[in-house]
This record gives structure tokens, sequence and C-alpha cells, in this order.
């Protein structure tokens, strides 16, 4: 089914609930504009996009918008464990967007940092790990103060496969992000950390979805979000461990932080079980910063306003403490250190 | 177990159903001529007849949910359905006086016997009126009503005109707006300004004729600093074809007053069970509801409380058991909209036999409401391979002083457990039958005695075949 044919999701539907598909069109929802591809940068040097032959088919209303807005994408082959990249993509005009195609097949890592003045940018994630590799992703999004973004990635974790994936979001004003992955492979594993920090009335969007697919497969997801002035977060997390997933492991953890009155967050992290062996649990709290700590902290010479600053840091950078790969975890650490200050 | 078991509850012990000896049956099918004929027939006040009338329009309007088990929801088939059935010419307040064979089916129940020990009134609805009446002459001294839902609209049609829909509008969804149209019984309480009712009060619901539909309304206004228990029972004959319930439960705690709300539902295994529950706190008022969940074929039940005033608290207990073929779609609601209101929710389930329990809940703390502290936890057991278990949790924070917590796991039966308990020379089943006893423990012991007993050997009864 091609976009115009498809119908505009209702807000029933627990993906849009509260981010409707209309807000974030970059025009108005029956027309596809033009959307120029953005510049990509990889280890400093420039890449070059192919068109996609064949147009995977998808339901999922955002995934075909982006494909059909913009047919070229960028294929990334990790073929050496020794591999590691950097990639910047930059969006200048307008309206942009990005595909982006990992395929994993020896353990590696990948630091991505999104960024630019386009006013509506799109970014696309597909990837496949392959049997056996351990692989780490970090996305930062940088992206201009007014600019609307929509992201959907789309993981295929195969046998004996992890990934370690980290996210740090503070850029852009109205944040739609859809990843889905799907743990394919027996004893694959998933570690997704995602620190969030809503200001100044940026609403961040974040719906994750985990599909255990076979036995003894594992999953931890961990959202850490921070709001302030009139701040907006909101994770909808949907796991689900189907029919013969037994032995599998998955747990996921939403915490908001409310920093000031105007700041609002929603928390929904569903669960669907379909196998009777499995370990599955979810939890999210909601809370204000303790005035214990900033007690704490002031106490030892910090003003009011520089110990809140220093535990919103200390939350938001906890997301990434645990991660294994050095490489990943220091360029998530660096940036938050760089947007804190 | 158990013989004793059977004993005590037999095979669906509830799934017997005496001949049919209707006053008055409606021709199946809904429209709008039916709505003003059970209310002409009732004798009821204009306002009434209007408010019915509109909610059946609204009925007619608004869809099926688009959420849940769309499956079953769409299997459901309206114009089949009875919607009115009387089966006696009065309510009595004699066990004698109602008529035999009803008597008899309440005698199996073991409704007379509940009453004369340990009740302070009973309301005993057969199809779609209430066939027995009582309260206790002390709590009718001290000004408590306690009335079948058509008596209470008779008698106090200010009082009732008053409340009747401020909890839950007609317009609140599709069998809300059904339930408006069509209901029929149901119980209507008033407890008055710092009266505390010791002994619980009890109605008991029982669906007999083939094909009904009960739609009983019941409303509870507790006046400032009172307080009761209300508990609740529900049973229906095993058909082979489907029955309806619906039903809408409006609660009002005033200031500091307080109020239960205990039920025990087991219907057949061919009930729809789709009912609105609300609660409204006032200032200090406390709202709890203890909701077990054990037949019906589709549930979807999610009481909820609105705390309006500051110091309010709402404390939700739900339990959950789906078996083969059953899907017990249960949860909670909390909105907190005053300051320093605050809600605990404990909600248990287990799947077992292809059945499957959702629990879908709704923590919400408004903009204005400061220093709100709210507590969600849900656990669900899956007892084999071809049971399901989901959790819909959401939690809509719209204040930072605002304490939220809110914790899920889903997880078979431990082996340890299993092994403890069977090195100690219990068979494999009743280990299970223990272990399933003692995850619902939170929830049985809330429940009055009687209730908890019986709840624990029916327990017991379903886990059979457990194994293997």
């Amino acid at each position: 089914m091609t976009y115009l044919e498809m119908q505009i999701p209702n807000r029933s539907e627990h993906l849009w609930r509260y981010t409707p598909w209309k807000k974030i069109h970059p025009t108005k929802v029956d027309a596809i504009p033009e959307i120029k591809p953005a510049t990509v940068m990889i280890n400093g040097k420039l890449s070059k996009s192919n068109s996609i032959a064949e147009i995977p088919k998808s339901e999922e209303i955002s995934r075909v918008f982006l494909l059909e807005s913009n047919s070229t994408r960028h294929n990334i082959t990790i073929e050496n464990e020794t591999d590691e990249y950097e990639i910047n993509v930059k969006c200048e005009s307008e309206m942009e967007s990005c595909h982006l195609h990992f395929d994993v097949q020896s353990s590696g890592n990948v630091c991505l940092r999104l960024s630019g003045k386009s006013s509506w940018f799109g970014l696309s994630i597909t990837a496949v790990l392959q049997k056996n590799v351990t692989f780490s992703f970090a996305i930062v999004n940088d992206l201009n103060e007014q600019c609307t973004f929509v992201r959907c990635e789309d993981w295929n974790i195969l046998r004996d496969s992890s990934l370690e994936y980290g996210e740090l979001s503070t850029g852009a004003n109205r944040i739609k992000s859809d990843i889905r992955t799907y743990l394919k492979g027996t004893n694959s594993t998933l570690t997704q950390n995602i620190a969030v920090n809503c200001e100044d009335g940026r609403v961040d969007d974040h719906h994750i979805e985990i599909h255990h697919l076979s036995p003894h497969t594992n999953s931890s997801l961990c959202v850490n979000s921070a709001c302030a002035n009139k701040g907006h977060a909101i994770g909808t997390g949907l796991l689900i461990i189907e029919e013969n997933c037994d032995g599998s492991d998955a747990g996921q953890v939403f915490k908001n932080l409310l920093l000031s009155e105007d700041a609002k967050a929603e928390a929904i992290p569903e669960l669907e079980v379909l196998s009777d062996d499995v370990s599955a649990a979810h939890g999210a709290a909601s809370s204000s910063v303790d005035p214990e700590q900033i007690h704490y902290l002031m106490a030892r010479g910090f003003s009011r306003e520089d110990a809140k600053k220093e535990i919103l840091e200390g939350f938001l950078i906890s997301s990434f403490a645990k991660f294994s790969n050095y490489k990943t975890r220091q360029f998530l650490m660096e940036e938050l250190t760089v947007k804190a200050e | 177990m158990s013989d004793e078991a059977i004993n005590a509850v037999g095979e669906y012990k509830y799934g017997f159903h005496d001949p049919e000896n209707a006053t008055i049956r409606f021709d199946k099918g809904l429209s709008e001529q039916v709505v003003r004929d059970i209310s002409e027939l009732k004798g009821e006040p204009e306002w009434m007849t209007e408010i019915r009338v509109k909610a059946y329009h609204h009925f007619e309007e608004r869809p099926m949910p688009d959420w849940g088990n769309c499956n079953m929801l769409e299997s459901i088939k309206f114009d089949d359905v009875t919607y009115f059935l009387r089966s006696s010419d009065q309510t009595e307040k004699n066990w004698d006086d109602v008529p035999d064979d009803i008597k008899n089916t309440f005698d199996r129940l073991g409704i007379p016997e509940a009453e004369q020990k340990w009740l302070g009134g009973v309301t005993a609805q057969y199809e779609s009126e209430a066939v027995y009446h009582s309260i206790r002459e002390d709590l009718e001294e001290q000004g408590v009503i306690f009335l079948d839902m058509d008596s209470g609209l008779k008698e106090y049609p200010d009082l009732v005109k008053q409340y009747f829909g401020t909890v839950i509008p007609y317009a609140d969804n599709k069998f809300s707006a059904l339930n408006t149209a069509v209901w029929s019984g149901g119980s209507f309480i008033y407890v008055p300004k710092g009266v505390h009712v010791e002994m619980p009060v009890q109605a008991y619901f029982r669906i007999n004729a083939k094909n009904m539909g009960q739609f009983e309304r019941t409303l509870i206004i507790a006046d400032e600093g009172s307080s009761i228990h209300y508990v609740e029972g529900c049973t229906a004959p095993t058909y082979s074809t489907d029955s309806l319930h619906s039903a809408v439960v409006e609660l009002i705690a005033m200031e500091g007053a307080k109020i239960r709300y205990s039920t025990v539902q087991n219907w057949s295994a061919n009930v729809y069970n789709l009912v609105t529950k609300r609660g409204i706190a006032h200032k200090n008022a406390v709202v709890e509801w203890v909701d077990g969940n054990i037949g019906s074929k589709l549930t979807m039940k999610y009481p909820a409380v609105i705390l309006k005033g500051e110091g309010a608290h709402a404390e939700i207990i739900s339990v959950a058991y789906a078996g083969e073929g059953q899907h017990q779609d249960a949860g909670a609601k909390v909105h907190h909209l005053a300051p320093n209101t605050t809600s605990n929710i404990l909600s248990k389930s287990i799947s077992k036999n292809g059945g499957r329990s959702s629990y879908r809940g709704l923590l919400k703390v408004n903009p204005k409401a400061h220093g709100c502290r709210s507590k969600v936890v849900c656990d669900a057991l899956m007892l084999d391979a071809n049971s399901r278990s989901d959790t819909y949790p959401t939690m809509e924070v719209g204040n930072s002083s605002a304490d939220l917590e809110h914790e899920a796991s889903v997880s078979k039966i431990s082996g340890d457990q299993l092994f403890y308990l069977m090195s100690r020379g219990f068979s494999e089943e009743e280990a299970m039958g223990l272990i399933v006893n003692g995850f619902f423990e939170p929830f049985t012991r809330e429940l009055p005695m009687e209730y908890a007993v019986e709840l624990n050997k029916l327990l017991e009864l379903e886990m059979e075949g457990a194994i293997g």
C-alpha cells in the first residue's frame, strides 16, 4: 500500500496516542512533499547514497512516508572487528531525511550524531546483526531547537548476537521516535539505554517495541527522562514475548524526573507475554528532585540551581554508566557533558 | 484435593438453572420502544425516561471499542439478548414470601444463611429485578437507606436525581450507555453523616434465563464521616448460548467518608461481563475496590476512583483468574485531581489452559495536584505455555511533585517453591494449589471470612488438572 492509500492513524492507537501523525508530518497529511537527502559523513568522508532497489514493505505510515519521500539509502557494512565508525548526519535545507542500513557481519561500534538547521528531519535506520556479533551503537540527537524530528528504526538480531544501544536525545522541538527490535535468533540480546532531556517546551515521544521471537532471548530497556520548563516526555514501550520463547528474560524501566511545575511526563510500559517459562518485568517511576540530594550538594557549596543541574546530569549520565563498549560510552558521556555545560 | 473442595463448590457449583417462571418477559432485541416500555412498566418519572432514551441513542451511535479483545466483543449479538425479565411481582422482605423456585436458588447459593450470620442487609436480584430485600432494623433506625435501585427511585426520587449519572454519565462509554438505557435492579444506598455500618451489606446477582441481559445499576452515597462495606456476588447457569452482564456502579464518598466495594465475580463461562465502576472521593475520603474476577467468558472491568478532594485515598486490589476460553481484561484507574491525594493499586492474575489475563490501568495526576503519591504493582503467573498475560499500564504525570511507582512482573510458578512443598509431602497439584492461594492472599485477606474460604476452595477446584 502506498502512503496516499493509507488511512491516517487514529489516536486511539497506542503508537499515536500522544503525538498524532498530522503533528509531525512536514506539511499536510495528504501530501508527500519534496524532501532532500541529508549530508552523511562517515569517518570524515562524504558518503554516497544508493537507490533502494526494492522498497521494503511496511504497513506503518511513518516508515512508508519516509521511504516514499526519499528512496536513497546509505549501506554500511561492518566487516572487521577493528571497524569503528563515526557518522555525522547534517541537515541544512528546510526538509531533509536520511536512510541508513547497517549490515553487521562482525563485532564493532558506531557513533552517530545528528545536527543541522532543518525545520523537519526524517531518519530511518534498518539493521541486521548477523550471527555471533557484538555491536555497540550510540546516537546523539543535536538537531536545532525548532526542528520536528521523525525517526523509525528496525533492528534485527540473529542468533548469539548482542546489541548495545545508547541514545542521548536533547535536540529538536518535537520528536517522534519509533524504535523496534526483533530478537530473532536464540540467545540474542538487546541492552537499550536512552537519556532524554526535555526543556523549553520540547516534546519527546519515544515508542519502543521489543519482540522476543526465539527462545532464550534477553532484553533490557532503561529510559531516563528529565523534564523542565514545559518539557514533555512520553515513553511508550511494548514488550512482546511470543509463543515458544521459553527461557527469555525481559525487563523495561521508565524513569521520569520532573524539574518544574509545568513539566509533564507519560510512561506506558506495555507487556504481552505468550510463553510461560519466562521472566518479564517492567517498572515506571515519576518523581521530582529529592530535596535531600539538593540539601547535600548545597551544604557543599553548590547553589540551588547548580545542585539541580548536577543531579540532572547524574540522572542522565547514569543511563550509560554500565555501557561495556568504551568508545560509545565515552561518545555519549562527552556529548552529555558538553550539553550540560 | 479434593473431594472436600468439590463438596464445597461442586463442578461449577452455580451452573444449575431453574425452570423459567417469568411474569413478564420482553421479546429479544433492543429498540427505543423497549427502553420506553421498561421505564413505563416501572412507573418512572419523566426525567429518567428521557435519560434512558438519550442513552439508547448514544449506544446505537457509538461504535464498539477498537481496543481490548475486539473479536470477542464483535461476537456479542445484541439482538439475541432479552433486556427485561420479571420473575416476581414484588420485592419481598421475608424469604418465605419469595417464590419457591427462586428461593431454592438462593438457598443453594447460601444467601439466607449468610444473611443470618454476618450481613447487615441483603438484596437478591434474580434476572432483571430484586426479588428479596432486607436491612437490619438498627441500621434503618440510624437513617441508613438500603434499597434496590427501582425502589430507591420511587421512594427517594430527588436524591436519585441529584446523583444518578454524575459519576458515570451515559456517554462515558458504549456499555454505560447500554446500562443507562435499560438498567433494572441494583442497589441504592445512602449512609447519613457520621454513621458507620459495621456489618457488610450484600447484593447477590443471579442470571437464570438463557440469553439474558442483566443491567443492574448501583449508587452508593456515603455522607460526611460515614462508612460502609458493600459486598457483591454474581453467578449464572452454564448454557451453550451467551448472556450479557453490563452493570454501572457509582460511588460517592463525601468528606471523611469511606466506602469499600468488594466483588467476587464468578459468572459462568458463557457470560460477557462488561462493567463500568467508578467512585468519587471528596476531601479525606477513602474509596476501596476489592475486585475478584474468576468467571465469565470476557470481562472488561477497570474500577476507577476520582480523587477530587485534598487528602483523599484510593485503594484497589484486583485479582483475575483466566482459564480455558476466558479473557479477564481487568485493571484499575485513578485520577489524582486534588493535592496530597494517595493511591495504591495491586493487581494479580493467573492464566491457565489457554486463558488470557490483561491488566489495563491508568494513573493520572492533574497539574494542580501537588504532593500526590501512588504505587502500582502488577504480578502475573502463567501456568502453561498456551496461556497469555498482558500488562497495559498508563502513567500521565502533570505535576512535578508527584511520586509515582509502577512495577510489574510475569513469571511461572517457581520450581524452588514447588520442590520445597513437594519435599514436604504435597503432590505437585496440591503444591501448585497452595502457591496459587498464597499468590492471591493479599486479595482474600481483604474479604469477609466466608467469602475468603469460598474463594480459596474455588481456586483449588480451578487448579485441578493444572498438572499434565
